[in-house]
């Protein structure tokens, strides 16, 4: 049996838990999905359920539901357990070293007794040679061993590595289960519940952080700046630009809001249907936009947005980069009558 | 024991297991027997098609105590060293992570001892296209002439990264995408073996997933094993992989059909509402339009189900279905979906993109109307979307364009009020002033006069007029509109010989003596758009205007253009590097007006005049609607 309390990814959960049950487990695992829905924290109990002294198991291996308390867990919690190990990327990557360091842990003997885990965070985060180099280890790994890669973006993980994994699928939690997440962990309004859950696009974690109230603000500040966009106001425009490339990392969440907000607009434009929004509680002000735009303007204004988030994860130059994206915004949907005022 | 997993435990033991790649497994079986074993091979392949595995069926067949055998008897001892991975004489090197020279120095020193147990030593080098440049050079000389007793077998998926040098030292043996027919074959035989029942479309599913790949086919079975208990169905199957499903995909073809984008916002919202990933959504909508394509094309469904890989009854179907697209239809449709699920790789927002995508796909019928090929098509077009499939002439016509948004039902009837960005852009609309027979077919002209360049091989410089728009066709002057690199393509079209060239093709398919002019066109947008893209209908701000008036005035200072035997240097209407000067464009701003006696009087008129030594003949307004 492999329980954990990992909300929404049902189908991800049996899998691991039919391998528990029937002593079944593969030598290595992909866990897929997107970011912020418990891929790594399912990784750990995993590995906690394989050597968990406490659990029971029906065949052989000791694994079970992971009590959380047993020394052993708690090790494996605080990464102090000397069979359990996570690697995740060294600045940008994960380095061949990376890879080598596990090969050589995996030609030892075991510390104990149990299970031996590597977990791979953000495992497309390798470099070709790490993946290159994992690739023998990963194929056939020394008896009583698991490698579990994580990953967000599988298309980027080298396909003779995927081919070498069982896959196990995370998906985005669907809007009642955040809504029962957010429920149990906070006290909130209906209305503003259903709006992070709304906003949250199925990922809990991110759910969690807008009812803390963490992004919540640069939300409000973010909206805010869009009503600037289009007043052909140059100075204005640039102003904001500086203000905001001082702090290269929250521009993403910006650019991302924004995009959001475009998508919203074109969305129920297209469709008529309010359900289908992300910003639910602007959704008077979005059909009042709505109308002022054409679709074609609404997709190249989202286009702008992804290209300067794609600029921006190939280390842009932040400040040019809002100046170009302000900029082109404001003329793209700017009324040039206003100039003329 | 430890628990295997499926690929590892059907790894084929001996030449008879392996499945597909005959040609590989009867040269090797050739050789042995003949007792002409090469001192080096290379096995290149995609992933999971047999290169390891076959290798090491190599150093059995060569080490197996019944002698060097095409049987290898998977009982010897040799044998069973060997399949346990434990033999002293076969060395399996990881390319990847021994990739330095070091290590091959270190494998050039082992080579020369004799084999400890095993007649041959067998080094198989895995990976090995990730060796560096001097490991590579290192290798050489040891793989040209190695010991006697060694055999070097190089596995790789990246054949293009060996250097030649290698190449040419080993026989190498291409190793092919197994059919879905052997991978269903194989996935059968596995399911027997293990006692698991499985319908038939589940298997072809699989198979069809595993991308001629067994490893791959192997690993996704055992995914589908683990998590179902039972026989196996094409539902489960699809839910485990993630694979969106067949009723899926024929609703998303529907919609296509439909231009309904409702429906395409709600299936996205769907698919990711029932967790799975928009990316592989797009994957296998290619795959789709792709299966669409080839059934279209072939239209007997035992073809198609041959090629496209399903049941007789689905084939039909599929066959049934392309018959509702066009040929255009869906080779656009592929090359957008492809666009986009590469872009999807890259994309944080990945529901967004989608969404964005959707809308393009499904709303706009054709991107660029003009390239439409048939009637048909452009019936469509006016069916679903009113708005841009109208005719230039209505272009700015936005009442009608309300009328049709109404009759669309939609919750905000003005939404499409400027969307004529969409409409058929540049020539229709600019070629407005200049009326004549020849401007509805000037896209048609500019292709045919790009094959007739083409065709004759002459020196008209295809490429770049294929870059080209016509903007207008006069009596006498057919104007090209660049909206990039201009000053480089007019300058390569003006060239002498280039310029002779086109005219010369133009004029035979006009039925008339013309001659060439270049102007800069705004990007995107066709002079004529530009001006509705602002303010439905209004003059536009000055940024967006044509700059047609560039040719316009230096047309002024050129030679007629009927006298055509005249050094083709005298007569080049558009002098590119004037157009850097920011004095002459705020000047050209001014539309200039037919026979006006104050245009030679104009400063920067005279200017350019006396730098090309030239006199106005001629000056001719643009757009007669404009302010002036």
């Amino acid at each position: 049996m492999f329980r954990c309390n990992i909300r929404g990814q049902q189908e991800a959960l049996s899998v691991l838990d039919r391998a528990v049950s029937s002593g079944h487990i593969a030598h290595a695992y992909l866990f897929i999905g997107p970011e912020g829905v418990g891929k790594r924290t399912c990784a750990i109990e995993f590995a906690k359920a394989l050597n968990c002294q406490e659990g029971s198991c029906s065949r052989g291996c000791q694994g079970g539901i992971p009590c959380g308390q047993c020394p052993t867990c708690r090790a494996i919690a605080d990464g102090n357990f000397p069979d359990v190990s996570v690697v995740s990327p060294s600045g940008a990557t994960i380095r061949i070293e990376q890879v080598r360091e596990v090969r050589r842990s995996a030609g030892l003997k075991a510390h104990t007794s149990g299970w031996r885990v590597w977990v791979f965070e953000d495992s497309d985060k390798m470099t070709e040679e790490a993946a290159n180099a994992l690739l023998r280890t990963l194929e056939e790994p020394p008896p009583r061993s698991v490698m579990v890669l994580t990953t967000s973006n599988p298309f980027l993980v080298l396909p003779t590595i995927v081919s070498r994994c069982q896959v196990v699928r995370f998906g985005h939690v669907s809007l009642p289960e955040i809504n029962a997440i957010l429920t149990e962990r906070f006290d909130l309004s209906d209305q503003d519940r259903e709006l992070f859950a709304s906003l949250s696009g199925g990922i809990p974690a991110k759910a969690i952080r807008l009812a803390r109230g963490e992004e919540r603000q640069a939300r409000e500040r973010a909206l805010d700046l869009l009503r600037k966009i289009g007043t052909r106001d140059t100075l204005e425009i640039l102003k904001i630009s500086e203000s905001l490339a001082e702090d290269r990392t929250s521009l993403v969440g910006y650019l991302e809001m924004w995009t959001s907000w475009y998508r919203d607009i074109l969305i129920l434009k297209e469709t008529g249907d309010t359900g289908l929004l992300l910003n639910r509680d602007r959704q008077e002000e979005i059909s009042g936009v709505a109308c002022e735009n054409s679709t074609d303007k609404l997709i190249s204004a989202i286009q702008i947005l992804q290209e300067a988030l794609n600029a921006l994860r190939q280390n842009a130059n932040a400040r040019l980069c809002m100046d170009s994206v302000l900029l082109r915004l404001d003329r793209l949907l700017g009324d040039p009558r206003r100039k003329e005022n | 024991m430890p628990y295997l997993a499926l690929y590892r435990r059907w790894r084929p033991q001996t030449f008879a297991q392996v499945v597909g790649q005959e040609h590989v497994v009867r040269t090797l079986r050739n050789a042995i027997s003949l007792g002409r074993v090469a001192h080096a091979y290379l096995f290149s392949g995609p992933r999971g098609t047999g290169k390891t595995s076959i290798a090491k069926l190599l150093a059995k067949a060569l080490n197996c105590e019944h002698g060097p055998t095409p049987d290898p008897c998977d009982q010897c001892k040799p044998c069973a060293r060997i399949r346990e991975g434990y033999s002293m004489d076969v060395i399996e090197i990881d390319a990847a992570s021994n990739r330095g020279i070091d290590e091959i120095r270190d494998l050039r020193e082992r080579v020369r001892f004799a084999p400890a147990e095993e007649r041959y030593k067998v080094y198989i080098i895995d990976e090995v296209h990730m060796l560096t440049t001097e490991a590579f050079n290192a290798l050489l000389k040891t793989l040209e002439e190695p010991p006697r007793h060694v055999v070097f077998v190089l596995a790789t998926t990246e054949v293009y990264r060996v250097p030649a040098t290698i190449l040419s030292r080993c026989q190498r043996f291409d190793f092919r995408r197994l059919t879905v027919e052997e991978l269903a074959g194989q996935i059968r035989r596995v399911l027997a073996a293990e006692g698991i029942e499985a319908d038939d479309d589940a298997v072809t599913l699989i198979s069809r997933c595993a991308e001629g790949s067994l490893r791959d086919a192997l690993s996704l079975l055992e995914q589908v094993i683990s998590f179902s208990d039972g026989r196996l169905t094409y539902a489960q199957v699809a839910g485990v992989l993630g694979v969106v499903g067949i009723d899926v995909l024929d609703e998303f073809s529907d919609i296509l059909m439909r231009h309904d984008i409702p429906g395409a916002l709600r299936l996205i919202d769907r698919i990711i509402n029932d967790g799975k990933d928009v990316r592989q959504f797009f994957r296998d909508a290619v795959q789709h339009a792709r299966d669409l394509l080839v059934a279209r094309e072939c239209r007997d469904p035992k073809d198609v189900a041959h090629l496209v890989g399903v049941s007789h009854s689905r084939a039909m179907y599929l066959v049934e279905e392309a018959a509702r697209f066009s040929y255009e239809r869906l080779v656009e449709i592929i090359e957008q979906l492809s666009a986009v699920e590469k872009d999807l790789r890259w994309a944080g927002q990945s529901r967004i993109m989608a969404e964005v995508a959707m809308v393009r796909l499904v709303g706009t019928p054709t991107r660029q109307p003009e390239q439409a090929k048939g009637p048909e098509q452009a019936k469509g077009l006016q069916q679903t979307r009113g708005p841009q499939a109208k005719g230039p002439g209505q272009a700015t016509d936005t009442g009608q364009v309300e009328g049709t948004e109404q009759a669309r039902g939609l919750a905000h009837p003005r939404a499409h009020e400027s969307t004529e960005p969409q409409a058929p852009p540049s020539i229709d609309a600019a070629g407005a002033s200049t009326p004549g027979p020849a401007q509805a077919s000037a896209p048609d002209l500019l292709q045919r006069v790009i094959n007739d360049i083409k065709n004759k091989k002459s020196n008209g410089r295809w490429a770049i007029l294929s870059n080209a728009r016509i903007v207008s066709i006069d009596e006498r002057v057919v104007t090209l509109g660049f909206d990039q690199s201009f000053d480089m393509n007019s300058r390569l079209i003006m060239q002498a010989g280039a310029r002779e060239a086109i005219e010369e093709a133009l004029s035979a398919q006009l039925g008339r003596r013309v001659s060439l002019r270049c102007v800069k066109v705004d990007p995107v947008m066709g002079p004529g758009n530009g001006n509705e893209m602002e303010t439905n209908g209004e003059p536009g701000g000055p940024e967006l205007r044509p700059k047609q008036e560039v040719s316009a005035s230096f047309e002024a200072v050129a030679e007629p253009p009927s006298s055509a035997d005249s050094p083709a240097e005298s007569r080049i209407l558009v002098d590119p590097l004037n157009d850097d000067d920011p004095g002459d464009n705020e000047d050209m701003e001014q539309p200039l007006i037919d026979n006006d006696p104050d245009i030679s009087r104009d400063p920067m008129v005279r200017q350019v005049a006396m730098f090309f030594g030239g006199r106005v003949l001629k000056a001719v307004r643009e757009r007669p609607d404009k302010q002036g």
